[in-house]
């Protein structure tokens, strides 16, 4: 038996299963959810995300900077009702703009400040999130 | 809510949903897609070096696997990231007994990322199978 999928995989926040997900609300597990599209960026950029409460999970962070420049990294989180860790599991590119990522948190509930510098007019960052716990 | 799966997830690449990627499109984004099943071989051959096109994409993952009649075996993970006329990547772990697995080498036209996934000292009965990623 085969499961035939199409289109972006969007992780719902409610049972309707017709509503894409928001900051502040709990992630679907192992399902890869957009946390954060910046749009087009032209300086140093910083944001925070509430991502929810979730105990252990994969981070994907990408920059892209008018399809010339381009990074990708990919962390490994893990916390509990007051602190998380997270470790790099590998980054590639061919500049060094994404910064590490710093989580906050709060009665389990994350929020995770994404950042990246030396951007250029055109740049701009995706974060993911596929939660396990 | 939960949603209960079973089976292979295959990727369909147009709107019909019922066709399975097929080399040369584009692959949808956050689900594991198997690019390659190559194998077993049985000419004798020692290298297995395939040529895949996977589409236009900017950031994905990659998992190579390798594994000769059931004896030998080898799993990569890597991450790459490419813009319109390159792409990098980078090996975030392996594991195996035999280390058979040469890295993916890229060519690029118009962000559209051609991989070369290739093996060496293979036997008969090796196969090689390779699974994207893509997210952006």
């Amino acid at each position: 038996m085969a499961i035939y999928m199409s289109g972006d995989i969007i992780g719902v926040n409610d049972a309707s299963g017709r509503t894409s997900y928001n900051p502040g609300q709990q992630i679907p597990k192992f399902c890869w959810t957009k946390v954060h599209d910046s749009g087009t960026l032209s300086s140093d950029y910083s944001v925070d995300v509430s991502t929810g409460e979730w105990y252990g999970a994969f981070i994907a962070i990408t920059h892209n900077d008018d399809n010339v420049n381009y990074d990708n990294d990919l962390w490994f989180g893990s916390g509990d009702y007051y602190a998380v860790s997270v470790v790099q599991l590998g980054r590639t590119g061919d500049v060094d703009r994404i910064s590490d990522p710093t989580v906050a948190t709060s009665s389990g509930v994350r929020t995770i400040t994404f950042a990246a510098t030396g951007l250029t007019a055109g740049s701009s960052i995706r974060c993911y999130l596929m939660r396990f716990r | 809510m939960a949603i209960y799966v079973s089976g292979d997830i295959v990727p369909v690449h147009d709107t019909s949903g019922v066709t399975a990627w097929a080399a040369g499109n584009n692959m949808q984004k956050g689900v594991w897609t198997n690019v390659l099943d190559f194998g077993p071989t049985s000419d004798g051959s020692t290298s297995i070096s395939q040529t895949v096109n996977t589409g236009e994409w900017y950031n994905c993952q990659i998992i190579i696997v390798h594994n000769d009649d059931n004896v030998y075996h080898e799993v990569e993970w890597w991450i790459a990231s490419g813009d319109n006329a390159s792409a990098t990547a980078s090996q975030i772990s392996r594991t195996g007994d035999v280390s058979r697995i040469n890295n993916p080498t890229f060519s690029i036209s118009s962000a559209v990322k051609t991989i070369t996934f290739s093996a060496s000292s293979t036997s008969n009965g090796s196969s090689l199978r390779a699974y994207m990623l893509r997210l952006q």
